[in-house]
């Protein structure tokens, strides 16, 4: 690829409580000045239809929940064979189901989450970016609580800070 | 005699759904459709200048927001009597049929025939042509399918900025003109679609393929050449016959089309009868007759959901949507009950295609009834016509570029007054009904395709659309009823499906 562009994208519900942190860090990070070449997006519960977002650039990075990793607010940085093939959950999927030692294909056939969209991007995006997952683990999911837990809240600084450090490193 | 309930979870982006099904001696007995989140917008609406509508409601849906855009704007369209002219209603009609092909491809191929792949049919003769077209994100349709679903969704950024949650529809037109270059642009998109549905999901040529007008000529075009039995469509309709998925699922025989496409010259005041490409109709069982629309037929019922209670069912302007939440009672669901003259009723492409006398759907229909496997047909073969309806529509926008797109509605036009947009969204009939009073909106009320097919039991105990279908289904194996998995997918929820067994706590993912 001949240039590098990154792009931040934001994900989670902020009305279902911690499912609302990568949203809570997008609001945290407009407030920072960036490289020319760097876009942030908030792109809320959507799946396939961020794909767009993967084509013409170098990076993705994708902030979302976690589930499974530890104490809740504990801040993980994951490339997207950890998430695809791997036991760890993004957070809005974790609800329903029970997470035992599959792919995620044995899991995450039918939706159109953000599981899919990472694989659908892998299959079909060329060049492809360099996809980073970017996580905090969460407390729980409540639906139609307008707030983060207080270890959750916590993260949100420090999750924009050090993706502000990794991308100003990498991209001024 | 023992009984075991499933709760199959349907969950997707926009809205949660399960489904919990009574066994008996592995024999479905009784159904519950459930529709697990409160939607809302009916509520957030009042109050509100009208004009809000059309930038509210396409955020109901992330699959269908064009559509609902477009049934917002009719409704107010009719309440101002604003006249409208044909350039704008040439690009609704384009983008919505963008939107539809996009959910009908992404329905098909990313939902419904990845139950092919199931391990448990890899003894079945067709498994390894199965993977090697329809497996996730390896087979040649499930990818190709993912790129040309996007692409085809240019259409509506070129036009409406952004796709989903646009907002480029207000009465009196559109926001964007029809430039040659946009037609251009649109035009290499719809070409491209073309091509490829014709070497990959037909094998033919469409002109022939849409010649095809009974069900004699459809089993023989499937075996006269490998392209044709190889094609998606082909493979498709051999693997799911093989199945038997032309024998279940039938579900409720009344069909309900609000017709597809305002016809551009027509839509105009004062709206009494709007014309439709697609025609629309109410399909009567009984009498095995295309009747009539007519919305004043239409009510809803809310006896098991989860609204305030009244009694019997509401026409859609007297409608209320007041949240009442009782868990562990007989109301089971945020759902309404939609019924036409209090007949369940099913909607979708079958539905469109069969009361806009399609030839090959009515022939098809015939025969079989409205199974599990003409249902699914009907939608990737929807796609092939509205390919050459997108075809037409930008030729005749390339005849008309210098018309306008946009009528500034007449000084004190916005008006107090009721009013309806009906359309055909790609899971069906979509209506929004509108009362304006003092200047805002004084009610709003959505039926959705989803309303309609998922519906729960109503004020008289007759079963939705849905859960009617599977009743009597016997289940191979309870702990995986694909069975389910294909009779539910066919209707487009393409939702996450898993199941669990609710008496021993015992979950089971259900899919690959």
């Amino acid at each position: 690829m001949d240039y590098k562009r990154c792009r931040i994208l934001c994900f989670g519900n902020e009305l279902h409580g911690d499912d609302g942190y990568g949203i809570y860090v997008f609001q945290q990070l407009l407030t920072m000045s960036w490289p020319e070449n760097v876009e942030i997006i908030e792109v809320g519960i959507t799946g396939l239809n961020a794909m767009s977002y993967f084509e013409n650039c170098s990076e993705v990075m994708i902030v979302d929940a976690l589930t499974n990793q530890g104490k809740p607010g504990k801040i993980h940085w994951l490339d997207d064979n950890d998430i695809l093939f791997s036991k760890i959950p993004l957070a809005p999927f974790e609800k329903k189901g029970e997470f035992q030692e599959k792919t995620f294909l044995e899991h995450h056939s039918h939706g159109m989450d953000v599981y899919f969209l990472i694989a659908a991007v892998k299959a079909t995006v060329t060049p492809l970016p360099t996809i980073t997952i970017v996580g905090a683990e969460i407390t729980k999911i409540q639906m139609f609580v307008q707030k983060l837990s207080v270890p959750v809240m916590s993260a949100v600084a420090e999750t924009s800070a050090k993706i502000h450090e990794y991308v100003t490193n990498c991209y001024e | 005699m023992a009984m075991q309930t499933i709760d199959i979870d349907l969950n997707r982006v926009e809205g949660d759904l399960e489904f919990q099904l009574d066994v008996e001696e592995g024999v479905v007995v009784d159904a519950r459709c459930i529709g697990v989140m409160y939607r809302g917008f009916e509520q957030i609406l009042i109050g509100r200048t009208p004009r809000d509508a059309v930038v509210i409601t396409p955020r109901v849906c992330g699959i269908c927001g064009t559509a609902h855009m477009y049934s917002g704007v009719l409704a107010l369209e009719q309440i101002w009597q604003v006249p409208v002219p044909p350039n704008a209603t040439r690009i609704r009609n384009l983008c919505l049929m963008a939107e539809t092909i996009q959910s009908d491809l992404r329905q098909t191929f990313l939902m419904f025939t990845v139950d092919f792949c199931n391990p448990s049919y890899q003894k079945k003769a067709f498994f390894d042509e199965a993977l090697t077209v329809f497996e996730p994100f390896k087979g040649k349709c499930h990818l190709e399918a993912l790129e040309y679903s996007k692409k085809i969704l240019e259409v509506v950024a070129i036009f409406g900025g952004q796709w989903p949650h646009s907002s480029y529809m207000l009465p009196g037109g559109v926001v964007t003109e029809p430039t040659t270059r946009r037609i251009i642009e649109c035009t290499d998109l719809v070409d491209q679609l073309i091509r490829w549905y014709e070497r990959s999901i037909i094998g033919c040529s469409l002109s022939h393929f849409l010649s095809l007008t009974t069900a004699d000529d459809f089993f023989s075009w499937l075996e006269e050449k490998p392209e044709h039995s190889q094609s998606a469509i082909g493979y498709l309709t051999r693997i799911s016959r093989e199945l038997g998925l032309h024998e279940i699922g039938l579900g409720a025989p009344n069909m309900i089309s609000y017709g597809a496409y305002c016809i551009p010259e027509q839509w105009l005041p004062p709206y009494t009868a709007p014309q439709h490409l697609v025609e629309s109709g109410f399909y009567n069982a009984a009498t095995q007759s295309i009747e009539t629309l007519d919305h004043q037929k239409i009510n809803e019922h809310v006896r098991h959901s989860w609204y305030y209670p009244y009694e019997g069912g509401l026409h859609p302007w007297q409608g209320e949507t007041i949240p009442d939440y009782i868990p562990s009672s007989d109301r089971y669901t945020w759902t309404k009950a939609p019924r036409y003259e209090e007949k369940v009723t099913q909607t979708g492409p079958m539905a469109e295609l069969l009361i806009g006398r399609n030839p090959l759907t009515t022939s098809l229909y015939s025969k079989e009834n409205g199974n599990t496997w003409l249902r699914q047909f009907t939608r990737i073969y929807r796609v092939g016509e509205n390919l050459l309806r997108m075809h037409k529509t930008l030729m005749d926008l390339a005849k008309y570029t210098n018309d306008p797109h946009y009528e500034h509605p007449p000084e004190n036009s916005e008006v107090d007054g009721a009013g309806f947009g009906l359309i055909q969204a790609a899971r069906g009939s979509l209506g929004h009904w509108i009362k304006i009073k003092n200047g805002v909106i004084e009610k709003y009320q959505i039926v959705t395709p989803t309303a309609w097919n998922a519906s729960p039991k109503d004020s008289i105990g007759q079963r939705g659309h849905w859960e009617e279908s599977v009743i009597g289904l016997p289940l191979q194996d309870p702990d995986n009823p694909l069975e389910i998995g294909h009779v539910v997918r066919s209707h487009d929820p393409c939702l996450v499906c898993t199941v669990h067994l609710l008496p021993t706590g015992k979950r089971i993912t259900y899919g690959l």
